[in-house]
Parts: structure tokens; C-alpha cells; sequence
């Protein structure tokens, strides 16, 4: 390894994390990898917001008719939830924190192409994040997270337009992160980093930014329109003034249905890292997986009236969403199998960014399944608005992707702080979590065939047996989440120094210090192949 | 040459194609920001042609010499386009002294186009079709039109009136948020203008002016179709 | 890299282009006072877009652009496309329900 700076005051190397240590140097840095951590911050925050709505809400759904809170507040409680953990964790997680650290450090350059506007995007996000916050708190919002109209736009007497504000303005934030991605994949790889010898994170990280930048606007453009119709009385969406609420829902979900894929692909691109990671062998199918990472992207924007099958659109378009839905889970079904590919005849061990991975493909293999059924038409006129549909979209968001994200920040830990997390409690965590989730939302699928419609705050009793497990499997999920927010924070202060490369991994990020200089690299490196396992040396493990 | 290039670059070009790329990838949000507005607006002609075919006329009618402001403001707009490809080819030239005036040509003509816009929603909001609730009150000729349209179209007329509304809705709104884009064109400009009076621009330093101008250009392409989707609709 | 930003198109280019732009805004009003039934939008749209291609090509430089650049801009469009034509295959498959049948009662009944 090239010579590091050593510092005598400090008396160890300098790092990004060590270089400067006033206020104003991590709030005005355009340091990529101290951005990212700005966002970790930010984005657990928010979870712990949203997290706290879903913890009121499963309380309420203990009994039948719980009188914990009223009709009006259960809905304000799940607007909440859904705008939160959307557009204010999911959305952001994964590309902001993992992606803004990781993507210079894997392509070997020394920060993105626009640093200043990263900066900006933390910012926006904040600015947004806080104004949002505030019209959800306040008073409230109780019109659910997808602002149909025209309940949204003439007759909820609550602060919708505050609340828009603050998602157009984050909108922006994620505008110019998968801008700033994008330029930065095309003109800065290192000398022979060419596109095949990428790492997969950084395939997924640059489909979501093709995503950010193309579906973000369509959002803003309607959400302004939503607010426009309050503000000024006329009529886009209304039907009493000549407006169309299905208009709404189109655009709505122009976005909202690509948005499912910002939320999923990075969290495959952690997968892909991690299964040949801990597999010791390289990605199976390594361009197969890369197309169908593309795939996904692109085929994701022609599914999105597969969320309105029952609002009103003519039978005609919908069949021809169920016939493109269909046609958008082979290639995520290609990248399972490619998983396990790789797996097969591997050197499996099973360190914790290992369980989250593997917890991942069985979840999402689950929920991508359950998606299918939803696709059917026939399916979908009795589930629809139903917990079936949160069954759903939970293992996927919460068994997909909130799991890719633990088992990143896990894998990364190490990079990132220069510290090791306690490998035995990091286990025991995700044990716990894979269990508190499955009780929480299995019971889910079985509620909404049973017939239960969601964002109720009250059902019959014939269901309670099964609310009551959710309920607890909710409380198990809440300590795996607990346990990492603990250990994590002590391992800053307590955690063994960790090396360059303490997971043995394949990769440019595992080449420098941990953690790494600010400029990243002592020497620009030059690329080889990835995931070259087979060629690595594994005898003193 | 430290200056010229920032240190997450390799060199000049890198950082140029960069610049480049970026705002293109910029000019795509853009498309897809007015493309939700297309969209709606294509839905509501498809369903409400004759309304909107009447409202369309009003706005087309707004003349001056005999041509419709819509026209003058395309012709104002694409001069514009003219000045800044002129200016583009001047930087890279390193004319500077001509660089400049090309600068403040496109300023005057941005303007211009803002001026137009303001006395057509001048002209708009006395004839009671500013769609606001309170303000939206259609005067005596054009309440008469509607009236023999929905004779004509076997149309309700309060159900025309709505769908009439609509048209003027989206009018306001799409080439609102276009004047808005204009505006920030102009301040771009205007700090173009500025650095260009200082000297900072030259053959090794033009991108910005190049990419600034692919900005106005894009802003000139939106009203290359705002222009018959609104003012057109036969 | 291949150097692709060197072209400097002369003077009488853009003058040219500029015409161009110009005719065509004129044949574009000149064709609105036309009734051609639904062949107006048609001529609209497409002078519309020959304008836009002028701009794009000879203004934007696209033309001595890189094949990046070209895939960029016409992704833009193309996605624009997607959101309009898919859209549509839900109004323009629209269709009311048969007089007399019971989707056409209810539906009465529902407005009243």
C-alpha cells in the first residue's frame, strides 16, 4: 500500500473523518463519504419518526375497536408513516448513505463530479424533510401518502399544501443526487474500469439514478398541480369542475410505481456484493444480472396503472398494465437465481451482512411473488385495499429493503468508521429481526385475503387473532432494530479498529484505508476484474 | 490552471464533458417536469375538444398588427436561440467584446418575450378568464360564444363552462411555469453578461456559456410546443 | 475520449437555420387558419417538431455531440412518449356502457 500522511498532533493517519473537526466542516464539507454520513444521520431520524407512527397504529389495531386514538388521528397516523418512511427514508436510504460513500471508492475517483450540488441535495432533503415533518405533526395530514384527489384537493381540511412543499423540495434533492451519480458513473472511472468490470452496487446505483431523474418530475409536476387546486379553487381533479381524479392517479403513479424501484435496486446491488462476499466466489452471471438490472429500471415505467386496475380505467388498459406487469418481475426472478447460482458450491460463512443478505432473497422472493398475484386482474378486484396489499409491499420494503440496508451498513461499518461491530450481537440482531418481521407481516396476507381493508382504525372481530400476532411480531421487529442502533453507536467508541479489508472482500473500496483519506486514494488505482475471488488467497482465514 | 480545473477532475476536458453531461441530464428532468403538464393536457383536448377549441381561439386573438402575440413571442424566442448559438460561437472564438453584446441581446429579447406574456395575462384577466376562483368571470362576448357553442356542440353549458375553465387553467399554469424558467434564464444571463464584462470568459473557458446555453435553448424548445398546443387548437 | 466539442459552425450556418425557424413558424400560422378536421393537430405537431430539431441539432450541437449525448436527449423525449401513450391507452379505450344495461343504470342512477 502507497505511504499515509501521518499527522503528529492527531498521531494517527489522516482520514476524512479526522481531517478537520469543526461545526462547519461537516456542514458546508463536499466531502462525499462525510455527506453520506450527514444522510445516515438524517435518514435514521426519520425512520425512528415513521417507526413511531407504525408502533401508535399496531397498538390501535390490538383490539377491534380500540379507543387508543380516534378515526381522524389513525389516519393522520398513517399519512404519516407512509410519507415518512417513503419519500423520507426509503426513497433516500440506500443511494444517499451507501451509494454517496461507496460509488467514488468503487470506480477508484476521488468524489463525485459535482460536489457542491451533493452538498445542496443534503440540504434539500433537510429543508424539505423538516417542512414535511412539520405539516404532519402539526396538525396533521390525513389524505394517506399517495393524495388522492379529490379528497387531497378540495375536501381534507388539513395541511396538505405544507406538506407537498416539503416532498417538491426533496424531490429535488433526489433530482440532483441521481443527476450528480449518473455524470459521475459515465466520466470518472479509473483507468480500466470499464462498464463490465463495475461492481453490481454500482449497476443498481446508476438505474436509480435513470429512475431519480426521470420519474422525480413527473411527481413534483402533479403534487404542485394538487396544491395549485387548493390554493386557487379551480378544478384539475375535481369532477364537480370538469376535472378527472383518474388523471391524478396516472401521473401519481408515473412516478410512485418507478419510486418502488429506487427503493428495491440499490438494496439488490448491496445483495450482489454481499452473496459473493461471503460465498468467496464470484457473481454468477455477472452481465445477465446487469441487464436485468437495466431491465428492471426501464420496464418499471411502463407498470404503474397496476395500482389503479379497480379505480376506473377502461378494462382494455388494464390489461395491457397486467400483461407489462408481468413482464417486469423475470428479470428480478433472473437475479434470484443468479443469487443462488452463486451461492451453490460456495465457501458459505455466515457473518451478519450474510444473514441479512440471504433474509433478503427469501423476503423479497416472497413479496415479488405476492406482487404477481396482485398483477392478476381477477386477484386484484378482491385484494385490492386490503392488508394483502401491505403484506406486500412490506416484505419487500421492509424483509427487501430495509434488510439490504442493515446488511450494507453492517459490511461497511468497518470502511466507513474504521471500527468493527460486534459480530455476535450483529447476528443475534438479525436473527431477531427476520423473526419480529415475518409475525408482523405474514398475518398480514392472511388478513387482507380474509378481506380486512386497510388504513381502517377499527375491524371485525373475527380478525383480531391475527392482528394480535402482527402486533407482537411488531414489538420483536422493534428490538432488532433497537439491538444495531446500540451496538453500532458503542462499536464508535469501544469497537475494535478494523483493517483495510476485514471481510477479505473483492473491490476497489477494500484497497484503501479504513477509514479512507478524504481524497480516497493516495494513487489512482487501476481496475481489474470484480468479485475475483478465485484469485484471492483465503488460507489464513 | 489550478483554478481552471476543480481537484475531482483529471483535466479540462473531463471536467467540460462533465459539465456537459450534467446539464443535458438536467434538460431530461425538465422534459419530463412539463411532459406531467403535456400529459394532463393531453387528456383534457382529447375529452374536451370543443371547449378548449373555442377557449384557444380567445388566446390566439390577442394581435398586435394583425399577428398573435403567440407568434410574436415565438419569433422573439427563437431570434434568442439565434443570439446565444452566435454568443456560444463567439466565446469559443474568444470575441469577447461580441460575446457581449450577443449577451445582451438575448437579455432584451427574454424580456421582451416577458413583457408580451405580462399584457396578454393583462389583456386575459379583463376578460374574466383568469381561472381562480372570484376572478373567473368570462365577459359579455365570450359568455355569448359559449352559449352558441354549447347549442352547437349539444353540450351542457355549465359542463362547457367547466371544460372552458380547464383550458384556462392549464394556459396559466404551463406558460407560467414557463415564465418562471424564462426568468431564471434572464438572471443566468444577466451573470453571464457580468463575468463576460469582467473577461473571465475565453476559448479555454467557455463552458459555461455553452451549457447555460443549452438552458435557454431548451426553454426555447418548450414554447416551441406550448405555442400551437395553446394558441392552436383547431 | 474523442474530442467532439471543436467543431465552430460558421456564421452563415446559423443564419440559415434561423430562416428556416422562421418559415416555419409562419407556415405554422398559416396552417392553423386552415380547417383540415384533425390533420390541424397533425401539422401543428409535426412543424413543431421540425423546429425542435433545428433548435436541438444545430443550436444545442448536437450534432457534433457524442453518441451519449444523442442517447440523453432522445431518452428524455422517448420517456415523455411512454408517460403520453401509455396514458392514452387508458382514455381513448374508454368506452360508456350499452344503453339499457344494468353498468348503464347504475351509472345513471350514480350521477343522479
Amino acid at each position: 500500500m502507497a505511504s499515509i500522511p501521518y499527522i503528529p498532533e492527531y498521531g494517527v493517519r489522516e482520514t476524512y473523518l479526522n481531517a478537520k473537526h469543526s461545526i462547519a466542516s461537516w456542514l458546508l464539507t463536499r466531502d462525499h463519504k462525510r455527506i453520506a454520513v450527514l444522510y445516515m444521520i438524517s435518514i435514521t431520524l426519520f425512520f425512528a419518526v415513521g417507526g413511531s407512527a407504525a408502533v401508535i397504529m399496531r397498538l390501535q389495531l390490538l383490539t377491534p375497536h380500540s379507543t387508543l386514538v380516534e378515526a381522524e388521528t389513525y389516519n393522520k397516523l398513517f399519512t404519516l408513516h407512509g410519507i415518512v418512511m417513503v419519500f423520507f427514508f426509503l426513497v433516500p436510504s440506500i443511494p444517499t448513505t451507501l451509494g454517496n460513500f461507496l460509488l467514488p471508492l468503487m470506480i477508484g475517483a476521488r468524489d463525485l463530479a459535482f460536489p457542491r450540488l451533493n452538498l445542496a441535495s443534503w440540504y434539500l432533503f433537510i429543508f424539505g424533510g423538516s417542512l414535511t415533518l412539520t405539516a404532519l405533526i402539526l396538525g396533521g395530514v390525513d389524505t394517506g401518502w399517495t393524495f388522492y384527489t379529490p379528497y387531497s384537493s378540495t375536501f381534507s381540511n388539513t395541511n396538505v399544501v405544507v406538506a407537498i412543499c416539503g416532498i417538491f423540495i426533496a424531490g429535488f434533492s433526489s433530482i440532483f443526487t441521481g443527476l450528480n451519480f449518473i455524470v459521475t458513473v459515465h466520466k470518472m472511472r479509473c483507468p480500466g474500469m470499464t462498464w463490465f468490470r463495475l461492481p453490481m452496487f454500482i449497476w443498481t446505483i446508476y438505474a436509480t439514478s435513470i429512475i431519480f431523474v426521470l420519474a422525480t418530475p413527473v411527481l413534483a409536476i402533479t403534487l404542485t398541480l394538487v396544491a395549485l387546486e387548493r390554493i386557487l379553487g379551480v378544478g384539475i381533479f375535481d369532477p364537480a369542475l370538469g376535472g378527472d381524479p383518474i388523471l391524478f392517479q396516472h401521473l401519481f403513479w408515473f412516478y410512485s410505481h418507478p419510486a418502488v424501484y429506487i427503493m428495491i435496486l440499490p438494496g439488490m446491488g448491496v445483495v450482489s456484493e454481499l452473496v459473493p462476499a461471503f460465498s468467496r466466489k464470484q457473481l454468477f452471471g455477472y452481465s445477465f444480472v446487469a441487464m436485468a438490472t437495466l431491465a428492471i429500471a426501464i420496464l418499471g415505467f411502463l407498470v404503474w396503472a397496476h395500482h389503479m386496475f379497480v379505480a376506473g380505467i377502461s378494462i382494455y388498459g388494464g390489461m395491457v398494465f397486467s400483461a407489462l406487469s408481468f413482464l417486469v418481475a423475470i428479470p428480478s426472478g433472473v437475479k434470484v437465481f443468479n443469487w443462488t447460482a452463486t451461492l451453490y458450491k460456495g465457501s458459505i460463512s455466515l457473518e451478519t451482512p450474510m444473514l441479512y443478505a440471504l433474509g433478503f432473497i427469501g423476503l423479497f422472493t416472497i413479496g415479488g411473488l405476492t406482487g404477481l398475484f396482485l398483477a392478476t386482474l381477477g386477484i386484484d378486484m378482491h385484494v385490492h385495499d386490503t392488508y394483502f396489499v401491505i403484506a406486500h409491499f412490506h416484505y419487500i420494503m421492509v424483509g427487501g429493503a430495509v434488510m439490504a440496508y442493515m446488511g450494507g451498513l453492517h459490511f461497511w461499518w468497518p470502511k466507513i468508521t474504521g471500527k468493527l461491530y460486534p459480530e455476535g450481537w450483529g447476528r443475534i440482531a438479525a436473527v431477531i429481526l427476520f423473526v419480529g418481521f415475518n409475525l408482523t407481516f405474514f398475518p398480514q396476507f392472511i388478513l387482507g385475503y380474509l378481506g380486512m381493508p386497510r388504513r381502517y382504525y377499527a375491524y371485525a372481530p373475527e380478525f383480531q387473532v391475527y392482528n394480535v400476532m402482527s402486533t407482537a411480531g411488531a414489538t420483536i421487529l422493534a428490538v432488532g432494530y433497537l439491538l444495531p442502533m446500540c451496538y453500532l453507536i458503542w462499536s464508535l467508541f469501544r469497537g475494535k479498529d478494523a483493517g483495510p479489508n476485514p471481510f477479505k472482500a473483492a473491490g476497489l473500496e477494500w484497497q484503501t484505508t479504513s477509514p479512507p483519506p478524504p481524497h480516497n486514494f493516495d494513487k489512482t488505482p487501476t481496475a481489474g476484474e470484480p468479485y475475483n475471488y478465485h484469485e484471492m488467497d483465503f488460507s489464513d482465514v | 490552471m489550478s483554478e481552471l480545473v476543480a481537484e475531482q477532475f483529471d483535466d479540462l476536458e473531463q471536467q467540460t464533458e462533465a459539465g456537459t453531461l450534467g446539464m443535458w441530464t438536467f434538460l431530461a428532468t425538465e422534459v419530463l417536469f412539463f411532459g406531467g403538464m403535456i400529459c394532463g393536457y393531453t387528456v383534457y383536448r382529447h375529452l374536451y375538444f370543443p371547449a378548449w377549441h373555442n377557449a384557444s381561439l380567445i388566446v390566439d386573438n390577442f394581435r398586435f398588427l394583425g399577428v398573435s402575440s403567440g407568434a410574436w413571442n415565438t419569433a422573439v424566442l427563437l431570434t434568442s436561440s439565434l443570439t446565444v448559438a452566435l454568443g456560444v460561437r463567439a466565446v469559443k472564438l474568444g470575441q469577447n467584446r461580441l460575446l457581449g453584446r450577443l449577451l445582451a441581446a438575448t437579455l432584451i429579447l427574454g424580456i421582451a418575450f416577458l413583457l408580451i406574456k405580462a399584457a396578454e395575462y393583462t389583456h386575459e384577466y379583463h376578460e374574466g378568464v383568469m381561472p381562480c376562483y372570484g376572478v373567473f368571470h368570462p365577459d359579455a362576448e365570450i359568455s355569448a360564444n359559449l352559449h352558441r357553442a354549447a347549442i352547437g356542440s349539444q353540450i351542457s353549458e355549465t359542463k362547457l363552462l367547466r371544460q372552458f375553465q380547464l383550458f384556462w387553467v392549464f394556459y396559466f399554469f404551463m406558460t407560467g411555469v414557463h415564465a418562471v424558467h424564462m426568468l431564471v434564464g434572464v438572471g443566468l444571463f444577466t451573470f453571464l453578461l457580468i463575468e463576460t464584462r469582467r473577461g473571465r470568459y475565453t476559448p479555454q473557458k467557455h463552458a459555461p456559456v455553452e451549457i447555460m446555453g443549452l438552458y435557454w435553448h431548451f426553454v426555447d424548445l418548450v414554447w416551441i410546443f406550448l405555442f400551437p398546443l395553446l394558441y392552436l387548437v383547431r | 475520449m474523442p474530442q467532439t466539442q471543436h467543431k465552430i459552425d460558421g456564421i452563415p450556418l446559423y443564419l440559415l437555420i434561423y430562416c428556416l425557424l422562421m418559415a416555419l413558424l409562419v407556415s405554422t400560422v398559416i396552417a392553423a387558419t386552415f380547417d383540415m378536421g384533425r390533420w390541424n393537430v397533425v401539422a401543428a405537431l409535426t412543424i413543431a417538431v421540425l423546429k425542435a430539431l433545428l433548435v436541438i441539432l444545430f443550436f444545442m450541437h448536437i450534432r457534433h455531440s457524442s453518441r451519449l449525448t444523442w442517447i440523453f436527449a432522445a431518452a428524455a423525449f422517448l420517456w415523455l412518449g411512454l408517460l403520453l401513450g401509455l396514458t392514452m391507452t387508458d382514455y381513448t379505450s374508454r368506452t360508456s356502457p350499452a344503453p339499457n344495461s344494468n353498468a348503464q343504470i347504475s351509472l345513471t342512477a350514480a350521477i343522479r
